[in-house]
């Protein structure tokens, strides 16, 4: 159990900046994840916090001890990984005692520390099955309380649930952030999954390139972005670049005039601008029906309609030829309009996210 | 089941061109040689008529022969570990390394078993005799006085031995090491493990098959060489492959000869039926 900070991180590959200049600093108890699309190098800050990798540049200090060059056996680190890397040869019992054994424990602490954490995850009674005859929850489990068995200072998950299936993956979801806040053990999460990182974090760390876009709880990098790929990581957005007019409007390249609430302070008129809008913050209705109160109101027609499931998702091409995609709940008995058919279109000024392009 | 349907069930249909291959120029020879190494040998006159298990119980209660039996063995077990100490690092690195020289390195490995095996002994002569290049080199640093007795004995079948059968050890290790997952050896380090528990807990245990049949490949190879130990042995240091050799084609005592190579024969089909059982326990394990 321990805090964990990180400051300038930098890893270099062949010419290519696979982390640069990442900083993070973790409270003991909080569970962070590192988002980002893959190669975005959220796997190489987790692997030389581990000690696995040897950073070129930047300190890692676990519970106030810098460990930035030492061996991954004396960090007490628990780790993760997406393969589980259970060893095939050694059953759950020795999976779980490998690392208490490495640290020289009684064999009746051992015994005893086993049965604990395989109690945890709910494995009690597998203790002499082989990894290959374990289903693939199973492994993870067993990878899980072969992490946490030895009570590391941190725990490390290496895109934990991508190989279970869709099912599977929401249990584990809630069993290991029940598991994690059990233990208050201070834990980093690689994913590539938004709804994992905001569903189970206390902080989530979006990463692209090797660049830390924004830190933040999840309510906050999901409602206020602070780079545009941010705002269009998350979510499904509308994203068009355009031109400052005024304190509070810009206008999108080759389209209409938006007002914003959601300007980014100092911006001069005319300086360039990359503008998102959520789809299911923008509103469509066949035209004359009733909108909500806001100067951003646009006629087109309807290119396509297509059924998601509870939402209906809309195209929309705009009078200049601007189009826009809109998804709404439909209510039980709503036919989806034809297309060709006239729309109106509306975006509150507060869901108009507008970004200075990095 | 016709004959048809049961080698498409079983599988023995994709194994019978290698079968009958075998069969042919192994088994079928073999078997003709059995008659052979049961017919008393008259000096003079050639293979006898006459039926007698003497052949075998003459070199089963000669001690010469006994002790050169031994002598291959012995030979075999040591060329095996010295082949694995040397090749097991030579291996890893090998399937470990992200190098791009990787494809090139390992035609290094193999590259001496291009040249013909005839000359890569005489090129240990050329090395290890009394005024070779390695006994000059001792003597013109002063480390020794008189020359080492480097070839004609143990020690050049040993080095050369082991230098020609380098290669299968790595070859076969490379490729068991290579299906090891690189994650299990971090897994075990991040759990606390020195570099040293790693190999002893992970790599070695999961690389046990490898290592067993590289060690039964070089064995039998060992065992089975002739061309080698006849030359770096001299005329008068002998181990079973020269001594069969002796007896068929100088002495002309086909019989004794046969029933040497039959002593060899169901070492070597002992050794790989007990090695089969153990990589079965290994396999059921993993």
């Amino acid at each position: 159990m321990a805090t964990l900070h990180i400051d300038g991180l930098t890893k270099t590959f062949s010419g290519t900046r696979a982390v640069d200049g990442f900083s993070l600093d973790v409270a003991q108890g909080q569970f962070v994840s590192l988002l980002g699309p893959s190669g975005c190098g959220k796997s190489t800050i987790l692997r030389m916090i581990a000690g696995l990798m040897e950073p070129d540049a930047g300190t890692i200090r676990i519970g106030g001890t810098d460990v930035t060059h030492a061996p991954p056996n004396k960090r007490n680190i628990g780790l993760v990984f997406q393969s589980y890397a259970l060893f095939p040869h050694m059953n759950v019992f020795e999976n779980v005692a490998f690392g208490l054994r490495r640290r020289r424990m009684a064999e009746a602490e051992v015994a005893a520390r086993v049965a604990e954490s395989l109690a945890m995850v709910r494995l009690t009674g597998l203790e002499q099955r082989l990894p290959r005859q374990l289903s693939g929850g199973q492994q993870q489990r067993v990878a899980l309380a072969r992490a946490i068995a030895f009570r590391p200072a941190l725990l490390l998950l290496d895109e934990p649930l991508s190989n279970l299936d869709a099912k599977l993956r929401d249990t584990m979801r809630v069993e290991l952030r029940r598991l994690q806040q059990e233990l208050s053990i201070t834990t980093l999460f690689v994913t590539h999954d938004q709804e994992e990182a905001l569903t189970m974090s206390d902080l989530v760390c979006v990463l692209s390139h090797g660049v830390l876009q924004q830190t933040g709880d999840p309510r906050s990098v999901y409602e206020q972005p602070q780079t545009p790929f941010v705002a269009e990581f998350f979510g499904r957005s509308n994203a068009f670049d355009g031109t400052v007019v005024a304190a509070d409007r810009v206008r999108l390249d080759g389209g209409p005039e938006l007002a914003s609430a959601r300007m980014p302070a100092g911006c001069a008129a005319g300086s360039p601008v990359r503008v998102t809008v959520r789809h299911d913050t923008v509103v469509a209705v066949p035209a004359g029906a009733a909108l909500p109160e806001t100067p951003n109101r646009f006629a087109g027609t309807l290119l396509l309609a297509s059924f998601a499931g509870s939402n209906a998702q809309y195209v929309i091409r705009l009078e200049d030829g601007t189009e826009i995609t809109a998804e709404s709940r439909i209510g039980r008995e709503a036919a989806l309009p034809p297309a060709g058919a006239p729309m109106t279109v509306a975006v509150v000024p507060s869901d108009v996210l507008v970004m200075v392009p990095r | 089941m016709t004959l048809g349907r049961w080698l498409n069930r079983s599988g023995f249909g994709l194994l019978s061109p290698a079968l009958l291959l075998l069969i042919a120029v192994f088994a079928a020879p073999l078997l003709v040689l059995l008659p052979v190494s049961l017919h008393p040998y008259v000096p003079g006159r050639g293979i006898g008529t006459s039926w007698t298990f003497d052949n075998y119980l003459a070199i089963l209660g000669d001690g010469f022969r006994l002790e050169i039996i031994g002598r291959s063995l012995s030979l075999g077990i040591i060329v095996v570990a010295t082949t694995l100490v040397i090749g097991y690092p030579l291996a890893y690195f090998l399937a470990r390394t992200g190098s791009r020289l990787r494809p090139w390195l390992i035609m290094l490995v193999i590259f001496p078993l291009l040249l013909n095996v005839v000359v890569r002994s005489f090129g240990w002569i050329v090395l290890l005799s009394n005024y070779g290049l390695v006994n000059e080199l001792l003597i013109g640093v002063g480390l020794i006085d008189r020359p080492l007795k480097l070839i004609f004995n143990f020690t050049g079948l040993l080095i050369g031995l082991t230098h020609i059968f380098l290669p299968f050890m790595v070859l076969v290790l490379i490729g068991t090491i290579q299906g090891i997952p690189r994650d299990l050896e971090d897994a075990a380090r991040t759990m606390g493990a020195s570099r040293a528990a790693v190999f002893l807990k992970v790599t070695l245990p999961l690389s046990a098959p490898g290592v067993l049949s590289g060690g039964i490949l070089v064995f039998v190879l060992t065992i089975s060489a002739l061309v080698t130990p006849r030359l770096l042995g001299g005329p008068t240091y002998q181990v079973m492959s020269t001594l069969i050799f002796d007896e068929f084609l100088k002495i002309l005592n086909w019989p004794r000869g046969a029933a040497m190579a039959f002593i060899l024969t169901t070492i070597v089909l002992l050794l790989i039926w007990v090695s089969g059982r153990l990589s079965r326990r290994w396999t059921v394990v993993r």
